[in-house]
This record gives structure tokens, C-alpha cells and sequence, in this order.
């Protein structure tokens, strides 16, 4: 009695048909031809995949303690809509985002009061050396933009970040392929193999930051990273004095999802490195799940710096305790092309000698 | 005119049906009696065929332009160098091989003790070379091939006028070479002009080269990206596989073919008094 079985093609997707008589299996859309045992393991491997399951316990942050809210001043700024907190001593005059003057409001409720802080450890002049060193050897830089920018007006303010914990267990699926090359006097032969390669199991992370900040550019906060939390401490609002901080204004479960996307990329690339010996190797599916979330609220500490230059504005970063230091520069439109006419003539006459010569050889 | 060019070609046929397959010691025309009368019919004292004595295109490859310029260019190569230089092109070598063919042709027609004869067979897409005399020395095997790789393009392609001149051009540069008393031979053979696509590929990778460098230098320029994993925050060892398999589904094998070049076999034997080779285009 022939038995019938379908089964998804790994190659096209197409359903392959088992005819018992003939005891191959073969895709009648892309005629690709695969042993019976392969397409059954292949469809054990489907069957085992599983949503992600990424769920965190959110209670990050704590409440202000009496008192402690006395010696800080809150300020608003119209123009942009950041809002900062600082000590009553320091006053705030222009804000840190887009450098108009700022007011007071004079209320901190609705904010949480932050579990741990990284102090600052570089001062003003640091960060005006880290400005320095960033736009030097810059071939493409306008060297007009190098004397314009207000230097003066950097400003140190901590950033309000959620720090995620987990522990993740997770199952990938990943597509490989091993090729190879030979020839024989007629023709040259190319053999691609693909595979269907699966993993399994567990790895932790730890103090994933995703910042809190509206104001805050994410992108510029996730170039200055990595922040060492080995140097942070419980919060006292003494380590405010003399800078600012910025009021969070993204929840918890807003930034979460950030989290998991990259813990979700980097569980894949941990465990495609496990995988050895192939030519490409690239994740099909994956089903990650979350145990033991934990969320944190703390302080990083940053260097903001904002210039306009010939109507664009241009924003640079320094990380406050590491010192690396970031923010897009402007292009010299003039220089580029000139540069490239003269690199490409050179390289012309010197790929036109290289081939002359070898060919008188 | 063309009438008589294949009048002709047709008698020099049936006098080589007569020439025995296999040349050992001299060849010699060997003359029926029908063909010695109509022979002398049409030939003048030391020419082929009424005007054209070096450039005989009884395949009608060239124009009668072209065909003229070629005759006089031939002539005055033959002329300055003391030799015969021949272009003769067929329809077909009606079986015999192409060196039976040249070295008859040019035997029969009794040209001069030193030359070259480029014969062309469409049908057969056959050309060969056959020297005498001091051409022999002056265009050896190598020579031959070298002359092969020089033409190949343009025969294959069909611009039989272009092969032709490249011909005429390296015999002359050859016999003059021959006459300072050193011919090229395998190791003093002249370099092949670069190909113009050699050109445009120094100037693309000039191009990209220049944009290569200014990309990096564009690149420097900016600084802030988002980060799309979180490698930096994995608690150390915590990486744990549990489970973990490999299957093989399935393999491709596609492959390309080689092109196929032609150049030229020598092909010259030591028992006649011709030096040749030919090939494929």
C-alpha cells in the first residue's frame, strides 16, 4: 500500500510527496532530491519552534524618602520640553538640549528616585580635551567648523537609563552552507551543501541599559556606551551637586522592548558562534524566553555638547566615565571631490603600470 | 574577373587530385593533358590570376576595396624583403589538410623559394601558415603561434580585413627582425599590444580605489550608530548549550564551462621543404 506523507521542502517551501515505490523524496517545484531520514528530522526541528516569551518583573526605582526632595529644584525648558533636576545650589540657566533658558518648576513629584548612580568621573576639562582630540585628524572636516563651536557651553548632566537582568533560555534554528570549488579540464564545478543547524540553551545578561530620556538621542546614548557598572553606587542626591540630572520620561515597559531586541541578537550571535566549520551561517528562527527579569533605574553620567553650524545642529557625547567621546561631523563637500580626483588618477596610473608591467614580465 | 578566380581554383583542384596524399621528398605538379591546356590558358607568366598575385579571395571575404589595398600592401611588403607574402582564402580544402593544400597552392603557382603563404578555409575555419626559404627561420613554430593568437580575435569575429593587415604587419616586422641577423624565436617574441579593455579596468579600479579611501575618510566623520546587540553586558560564562544538532538537507553542484581557445600546431615535418602551422578560429 503506498503511504503518502508531506513534508515542507527546506529548499522552496513546496510540499514533497514520499512515494513509497520508487523510496525518494523529491520537490516536484524545485526538483531538489533529499533521503527520507533528512526531511524527518528537518520536520521535528519545525515542530519544536515556540514564540519568544520575554516577561520582565518591573519594579524598578523607589520612592524619595522625606526630605530628600527638599534640596533639589526642578526646571522646565519651553522651547524643546526637557526637564532637569538639580541641587537647589546649583542654578540652571540655559538647557542642556538645545540651549535655551530654562525655568523653574519647583515640582518633583511623579519621578521615582534612582537605585544606583555612576558618579562622574571626568571633569569639564576632560571633556573639552575629548572634544578636542574628536575633531582632530579629521581630513574631511571643515576647518571652519573646528573654531566655531562654544566649547565652553558643554555641560555635564546624568541621563536616566533602565537597567535590564536576565537570564534567557533559547532554541535557534540557523541555515549553513559549505561550498566547494574544483575543476577538471572542461569545466570548473561549484558544490553547495546546506544544512539545518540547531541550538539550545541558556546565558545571562546583565545591566542592559536602554535610556529613559525622550531628549536623550538613543542612538547617540548607545554610541557612547559601554558604562561599567562595577563603578556605580546606591544613590544620595549629594551627587547631584554641581550637575544635572535629566527626568525620565519613557517608562519601564516602553524601553523594555528595546531590551529585548538586543538581547534577542546577541543570544543569536553567542550561539551561532558555537557553530564551526561552514561558509555562511544565518538565523532562520528563534525562540527566546525570559527568566528572572529584572528591571533597575539608575544615572549615567554624560558630557552634552550641541552646536549649530550653517543651519544644521550638531550633537556631541562624551561618556562621563569612560571618556569616549562621539557626535556626526559635518562633510567638506569640496574636499571630498577633490580628493577623489587625485586618488583616482593616481590609483588609475598605478593599477595601468602594475598591469603593463606584468604583462611585459 | 571573379569568373576567372574560380575557373581557376577549380582546375588547381583537379591538378592536386592528381598529387599524391602523402608528400615524401619534393612535390611536384604532376600535369594531366586536359589540365596542362586550360593551365596555360589562364596564367600569365608568373601570376595567379590577371592583377592579383599576392591577395587571392576566392571566398569573397573583402570588399574589392579592401581586396585591392591588400594586394598592394602584400606587394610592397614582398617587394622590400625580397619574398613572397600571400593571403589566399577558400571556401573549403575539399579534404585535403590544410598543409597539403598551402604548400601545394604555393608550390604550384610557383612563387618565390622564399615566402608565406596565410591560407583561410571558411567551412573548415581552418587557417595555416606555410613558409619557405628563409621565412622558414624568420617565422619559426613559435612564430606561427604567435601569429595565431595575434589574429584569433579578429577571424573569429569576422573582420577578415583586420586579420589580414595584423598578418601583413607581422611578417613585415618579422623579416625585418630577420634581416639584423636575429629572428624572433620563442624566448624574443614581441610583446602583444595591451588589449584596449585593459584601459577601462585600470581606470574602474583607480575608480574605486579613490572611492574606497574617501569613504574611510567620510567614515571618520561619523561616530554615533545604534547598537543593535548587547555583547557587552553577557555575565561572564554564562553561556550554556544544551542541546545541539546538525542535519544535512540537501547539495547543488552547477558548473561553468571553460572557454576554448585555438592557437597554432606546429605542424611542419621535416621531409618537405615547406615550414607551416595552423589552427582553429
Amino acid at each position: 500500500m503506498d503511504t503518502i506523507l508531506e513534508y515542507k521542502c527546506p529548499c522552496c517551501g513546496g510540499a514533497i510527496s514520499f512515494d513509497s515505490a520508487s523510496q525518494k523524496m523529491k520537490c516536484p517545484y524545485c526538483d531538489t532530491e533529499f533521503e527520507v531520514e533528512t526531511l524527518r528530522a528537518y520536520d521535528e526541528q519545525l515542530k519544536n519552534e515556540q514564540p519568544d516569551n520575554m516577561n520582565w518583573e518591573n519594579n524598578p526605582g523607589n520612592e524619595w524618602e522625606q526630605g530628600e526632595e527638599e534640596g533639589l529644584a526642578s526646571y522646565i525648558c519651553n522651547s524643546c520640553g526637557g526637564e532637569i533636576v538639580g541641587d537647589k545650589n546649583t542654578a540652571a540657566t540655559a538647557c542642556p538640549f538645545c540651549g535655551n533658558p530654562v525655568v523653574v518648576t519647583g515640582n518633583l513629584s511623579g519621578s521615582l528616585k534612582p537605585d544606583l548612580v555612576i558618579p562622574f568621573k571626568l571633569d569639564k576639562n576632560a571633556a573639552k580635551e575629548g572634544l578636542v582630540k574628536h575633531l582632530k585628524g579629521k581630513r574631511l572636516l571643515p576647518k571652519v567648523f573646528k573654531d566655531e563651536n562654544h566649547i565652553e557651553e558643554i555641560k555635564g548632566i546624568y541621563i536616566p537609563f533602565w537597567l535590564f537582568d536576565a537570564d534567557v533560555d533559547a532554541k535557534i534554528r540557523y541555515h549553513a552552507t559549505k561550498v566547494r570549488h574544483w575543476s577538471d579540464s572542461r569545466y570548473d564545478y561549484t558544490e553547495t551543501s546546506h544544512f539545518s543547524i540547531y541550538r539550545e540553551g541558556g546565558i545571562g545578561f546583565a545591566n542592559v541599559p536602554v535610556d529613559g530620556s525622550t531628549k536623550a538621542a538613543d542612538d547617540l546614548m548607545e554610541s557612547i556606551e559601554p558604562f561599567d557598572i562595577s563603578e556605580a553606587v546606591d544613590f544620595r542626591t549629594a551627587y547631584l551637586s554641581g550637575y544635572f540630572a535629566d527626568k525620565y520620561d519613557v517608562p519601564a515597559d516602553q524601553s523594555v522592548i528595546r531590551a529585548n531586541s538586543r538581547i534577542k541578537k546577541s543570544t543569536e550571535d553567542e550561539f551561532a558562534s558555537t557553530i564551526s566549520g561552514y561558509t555562511t551561517v544565518n538565523t532562520e528562527s528563534s525562540s527566546v524566553n525570559i527568566k528572572n527579569g529584572k528591571t533597575k533605574y539608575a544615572l549615567y553620567p554624560v558630557w552634552l555638547l550641541n552646536t549649530k553650524w550653517k543651519d544644521k545642529t550638531y550633537y556631541f557625547a562624551m561618556n562621563g566615565q569612560t571618556g569616549k567621546f562621539v557626535g556626526d561631523l559635518p562633510l567638506n563637500k569640496k574636499a571630498a571631490a577633490l580628493w577623489f580626483s587625485a586618488l583616482a588618477v593616481l590609483g588609475t596610473a598605478a593599477a595601468f603600470g602594475i598591469t603593463w608591467l606584468i604583462h611585459i614580465l | 574577373m571573379k569568373k576567372i578566380i574560380s575557373l581557376l581554383l577549380a582546375l588547381l583542384l583537379t591538378v592536386l587530385f592528381i598529387i599524391p596524399a602523402s608528400a615524401d621528398g619534393e612535390e611536384t605538379a604532376v600535369l594531366t593533358v586536359g589540365a596542362t591546356e586550360s593551365a596555360t590558358e589562364s596564367t600569365t607568366e608568373s601570376g595567379v590570376q590577371d592583377g592579383y598575385y599576392y591577395a587571392i579571395d576566392s571566398a569573397y571575404l573583402l570588399t574589392d576595396e579592401e581586396l585591392d589595398l591588400l594586394e598592394n600592401k602584400l606587394g610592397e611588403i614582398s617587394a622590400r624583403h625580397n619574398s613572397d607574402i600571400l593571403v589566399v582564402t577558400v571556401d573549403s580544402l575539399d579534404g585535403y589538410t590544410d598543409k597539403e593544400f598551402a604548400d601545394g597552392f604555393y608550390d604550384y603557382y610557383e612563387y618565390a623559394a622564399d615566402g608565406m603563404l596565410l591560407l583561410i578555409s571558411i567551412e573548415d575555419r581552418v587557417w595555416y601558415i606555410s613558409t619557405s626559404g628563409k621565412c622558414k627561420d624568420a617565422v619559426t613554430d613559435y612564430g606561427i603561434e604567435y601569429f595565431g593568437n595575434r589574429m584569433y580575435d579578429d577571424l573569429h569575429s569576422g573582420n577578415y580585413y583586420a586579420a589580414f593587415n595584423v598578418y601583413a604587419n607581422l611578417c613585415d616586422e618579422f623579416l625585418t627582425q630577420a634581416e639584423t641577423g636575429e629572428p624572433y624565436d620563442k624566448s624574443s617574441l614581441p610583446a602583444e599590444p595591451l588589449e584596449g579593455k585593459w584601459y577601462l579596468i585600470s581606470l574602474a579600479i583607480g575608480v574605486v580605489f579613490a572611492l574606497i579611501v574617501v569613504g574611510i575618510m567620510k567614515g571618520k566623520l561619523k561616530s554615533v550608530h545604534f547598537e543593535p546587540a548587547a555583547a557587552n553586558y553577557i555575565k561572564n560564562n554564562s553561556l550554556k548549550i544544551t542541546g545541539a544538532n546538525e542535519i544535512f538537507l540537501y547539495k547543488n553542484v552547477t558548473r561553468t564551462a571553460k572557454p576554448e581557445k585555438s592557437s597554432g600546431g606546429s605542424g611542419s615535418s621535416g621531409s618537405s621543404s615547406h615550414g607551416g602551422g595552423g589552427g582553429r578560429f
